[in-house]
C-alpha cells in the first residue's frame, strides 16, 4: 500500500474511533420517533463539527457526526475518463445493492462519490472495531478494485487489439 | 469420451535474475497438451526414463508467451510487489477467460457462412421426406435471402440474395460486377447454378443441386461454402478497390473518398491514393461507457500496431478529429463520438492470399470493436459482482463474530445470495424471544393435584418479571 494512502486511511481510523459512541437517543421533535439526527440535523446541540480528511484535491472523506448517528462520505479519486466512468459504474452499482451492507446509503451526500449512515443500532448490532475494519477495508478495496479494473480494460484492449492485427498476417 | 482429444493448459511460471541485477522476472507462458501425451510422458517419468515433466513442457518450443501487462511478457518482482498478488491472479484469471472466449468468438461472431442460412440448407439437405419450402431470412446489413424448395422437385433449391451494394457512388450503375460473378461461379460451380434474371426484388439467384452434394461431414463443409457467398460478394466489391492500389493506376479523381455502407448506420471510407489506400472508419457508440472503452482500445491498438512485431500489418492510426483525407464530406459523415480509425492498406497487404483476409478484417472492423466493447462491459459487470460478495462478506464476519446469531436456525432466512444472508435477528431480539421460551415453559408446569393457594404461589415466585429497556418508552396506563 502506498505511504499516503495508509497515513490517510489510519487517520481515517483515528478519527471513526472517537466518533464512534453513539447511543440511543430519541427524537425531541416528534414522539415516539427515533431518527438518526446527523440525517434530520433539527437540533445543533445534537450535532459535533464534522470533520474533513484530503488525501488530495480529489480524495477525502467527511465525517459528521451526531449524538445517535454518524455518516461518512467518501470521494474517490478518478484521474482519468475511464477511471471516471469506472468508478461511477462501480459506486451506482454498490449503491444500489445498499440493502446487502445495511450501512451504505442509497445515495451519496452532494459532493462526494459514497456515503455510509451508521446508527446506535449498528454499533449494538456489530462490534464498534469490526464497523471500522469495514469502512476502512472497503475504502481500501474501492481503490485497488478501480486501479485492477482499469488494468484489466487496458490489458484486454491490448490483447484484443493483437488478436485483430494477427487476422492480417 | 473416446475419440475426443482432451487438452490440458499449463501455466508455466519462471523467475529469472535480471541483468542489472534489481530483481528477479517472472516469466509466464501457458502450453496446451493432449491428454493421452500427458499420461504417456508421466509413466515414463514414473518408471524414471525420461526427465522431469514439468522441464519437458518449459523446454519446448511451442510455448506461447501471454502479454500481462501493457508493455512485455515479463513481469519484473518489482511489479508484482506493486500489483500484489491479486492482481497478479486477476491477469491470470483473465487471461484464462480470454482464451476460452477467443475461440468462441472467431467462430460465432466473425463467421463467413451466415449461420441461418446454413441451418435452413443443412435442414433441407438432411431431411428424410422432400419438403416445400419458401422462407424469407434478413440479416445484418440489410441482407435479405429467399430459399425455395418444392417437393415435386427435390434435386434443387432456390436461392435468392439481395444485398445492399457497398458503394453507391461507384457500383450503383453497374449492379453486381463481372468479376463478383465470375467469384460466385467458381464457388461449386458443379452444385451451384446462376440463374439469369434473378428472382424479382433480388440481385442474385442460385440454383443449388443438393443430389450432387454427397452425405456426411462433406456435406456440411459444401452447405458452409454457399452459405457464405453473401461474404464473398461483399469481399469482392472491396477487393476490386483495393485491388487498384496493386495496379497503381492514379487518375486525378483517385483521391476522393468513396463512402461504403455495409450496415446503414456505420458507413466507412475507402480513398485510394499513390501507392496506398486508406480505410477510414468513423466511429459511433450509443453510451459514454462505450466510447471510452472503445478509446481505450483504439489507443492500444496504435500502440502494438507501431511496434517492431507487427510491422506486416496496416498501419492504424486513430484521432478524435477527421483526417485530412476526408475533408469535404458531408457534416453528418463526420460527426462522431468515437473519433476515426484510418488503416493505411499498402500493396503487400493486397496480394494474393492477404487481400481475402484484409477485405474481411476491414469488413468486419465494427463489429470486432463493438464485440469487443460488450465483452468488456460484461467483464466489468462480473468484477462488480464478485467485489461485491467480497465486501459483503467482511460485513458479515463483523456481524456474526459479535452476535452469534449465524448459528440460530430460525435467523436464517431462506433467500438468495448474499442479502439472505443478512436477514437476521439483533441480539436483543433473540434474548427476548428466550426468555419467553423460558417463560412458557414455566407457564406449562402444571401440577395434577389442586393444592390450595398453590396458584397465587406460583405467581408470586415462579413467574418471571417483565424486563424493559431503560432506553425504549413505556407505555403508561
Amino acid at each position: 500500500m502506498a505511504n499516503s494512502l495508509r497515513l490517510y486511511l489510519t487517520c481515517i481510523r483515528n478519527t471513526l474511533e472517537a466518533a464512534m459512541c453513539l447511543q440511543n437517543f430519541p427524537c425531541q421533535e416528534v414522539e415516539r420517533h427515533n431518527k438518526p439526527e446527523v440525517e434530520l440535523k433539527t437540533s445543533p446541540e445534537l450535532l459535533l463539527k464534522p470533520i474533513l480528511i484530503c488525501r488530495n484535491e480529489a480524495e477525502k472523506c467527511l465525517i459528521e457526526t451526531s449524538i445517535n448517528s454518524l455518516r461518512i462520505s467518501l470521494k474517490v479519486k478518478q484521474a482519468d475518463e475511464l477511471e471516471n466512468i469506472l468508478t461511477k459504474k462501480f459506486l451506482r452499482f454498490l449503491s444500489m445493492r445498499a440493502e446487502a451492507f445495511q450501512v451504505l446509503r442509497r445515495k451519496p451526500v452532494q459532493g462526494y462519490d459514497l456515503s455510509f449512515l451508521i446508527t446506535n443500532y449498528h454499533c449494538e448490532e456489530m462490534q464498534k472495531h469490526k464497523l471500522i475494519d469495514f469502512i476502512v477495508q472497503f475504502m481500501e478495496d474501492i481503490d485497488k478494485e478501480i486501479s485492477e479494473l482499469k488494468m484489466s480494460v487496458n490489458t484486454r484492449g491490448r490483447l484484443v487489439a493483437a488478436e485483430f492485427l494477427k487476422q492480417f498476417i | 469420451m473416446a475419440g475426443k482429444t482432451h487438452k490440458i493448459l499449463f501455466i508455466n511460471v519462471t523467475s529469472q535474475k535480471q541483468n542489472n541485477g534489481q530483481g528477479n522476472y517472472f516469466c509466464l507462458q501457458h502450453k496446451q497438451v493432449d491428454l493421452p501425451i500427458l499420461q504417456r510422458e508421466r509413466e515414463r517419468e514414473r518408471e524414471g526414463k525420461g526427465e522431469a515433466l514439468a522441464s519437458k513442457i518449459a523446454k519446448n518450443d511451442g510455448n506461447n508467451g501471454l502479454s500481462f501487462l501493457p508493455n512485455s511478457t515479463i513481469l519484473s518482482s518489482n511489479n508484482i510487489q506493486n500489483l500484489q498478488v491479486q492482481t497478479f491472479c486477476c491477469f491470470l484469471s483473465q487471461s484464462f477467460h480470454f482464451l476460452r472466449e477467443r475461440e468462441r468468438e472467431r467462430m460465432a461472431c466473425f463467421d463467413r457462412a451466415s449461420p441461418a442460412l446454413k441451418e435452413t440448407l443443412l435442414k433441407i439437405h438432411s431431411a428424410q421426406k422432400p419438403t416445400e419450402m419458401d422462407q424469407r431470412l434478413f440479416e445484418f446489413g440489410a441482407v435479405e435471402y429467399h430459399i425455395k424448395s418444392s417437393s415435386s422437385d427435390p434435386q434443387y433449391v432456390y436461392l435468392s440474395i439481395s444485398s445492399p451494394l457497398l458503394s453507391q457512388e461507384v457500383s450503383l450503375a453497374q449492379g453486381i460486377s463481372p468479376g463478383t460473378v465470375q467469384t460466385i461461379k467458381g464457388i461449386r460451380s458443379d452444385m451451384v447454378e446462376l440463374i439469369e434474371p434473378a428472382t424479382e426484388g433480388y440481385q442474385l439467384t442460385l440454383r443449388l443441386n443438393f443430389y450432387k452434394i454427397p452425405q456426411g461431414k462433406e456435406s456440411s463443409k459444401i452447405i458452409t461454402e454457399m452459405a457464405s457467398i453473401q461474404a464473398a460478394i461483399l469481399s469482392c466489391q472491396l477487393k476490386e478497390m483495393l485491388g487498384n492500389v496493386a495496379s497503381r493506376n492514379t487518375s486525378p479523381g483517385m483521391y476522393k473518398p468513396i463512402k461504403l455502407v455495409y450496415h446503414p448506420r456505420e458507413p466507412f471510407f475507402v480513398v485510394r491514393q499513390p501507392g496506398k489506400t486508406t480505410a477510414v472508419f468513423p466511429m459511433r457508440f450509443q453510451e459514454k461507457t462505450d466510447v471510452i472503452i472503445a478509446t481505450a482500445f483504439f489507443q492500444e491498438l496504435m500502440d502494438v500496431g507501431s511496434s517492431e512485431a507487427w510491422t506486416k500489418v496496416p498501419l492504424c492510426a486513430w484521432s478524435p478529429i477527421p483526417p485530412p483525407e476526408l475533408r469535404g464530406e458531408q457534416m453528418e459523415d463526420l460527426s462522431t463520438n468515437g473519433g476515426f480509425v484510418s488503416f493505411d492498406i499498402l500493396p503487400h497487404h493486397v496480394k494474393g492470399k492477404r487481400l481475402d483476409k484484409t477485405v474481411w478484417n476491414l469488413l468486419n472492423f465494427y463489429a470486432f470493436v463493438k464485440y469487443h466493447v460488450k465483452c468488456t462491459r460484461g467483464f466489468i459487470q462480473r468484477r462488480m459482482r464478485k467485489r461485491l460478495d467480497n465486501l459483503v462478506k467482511i460485513l458479515h464476519t463483523a456481524g456474526s463474530e459479535e452476535g452469534g446469531y449465524a448459528d440460530d436456525p430460525q435467523a436464517q432466512v431462506a433467500g438468495c445470495g448474499c442479502i439472505s444472508s443478512f436477514i437476521s435477528v439483533p441480539k436483543p431480539n433473540t434474548g427476548r424471544r428466550r426468555c419467553r421460551n423460558f417463560t412458557k415453559k414455566i407457564k406449562r408446569l402444571r401440577c395434577p393435584i389442586k393444592i390450595r393457594g398453590f396458584r397465587r404461589f406460583r405467581r408470586r415466585w415462579l413467574t418471571v418479571p417483565k424486563f424493559s429497556s431503560p432506553f425504549k418508552y413505556t407505555k403508561l396506563d
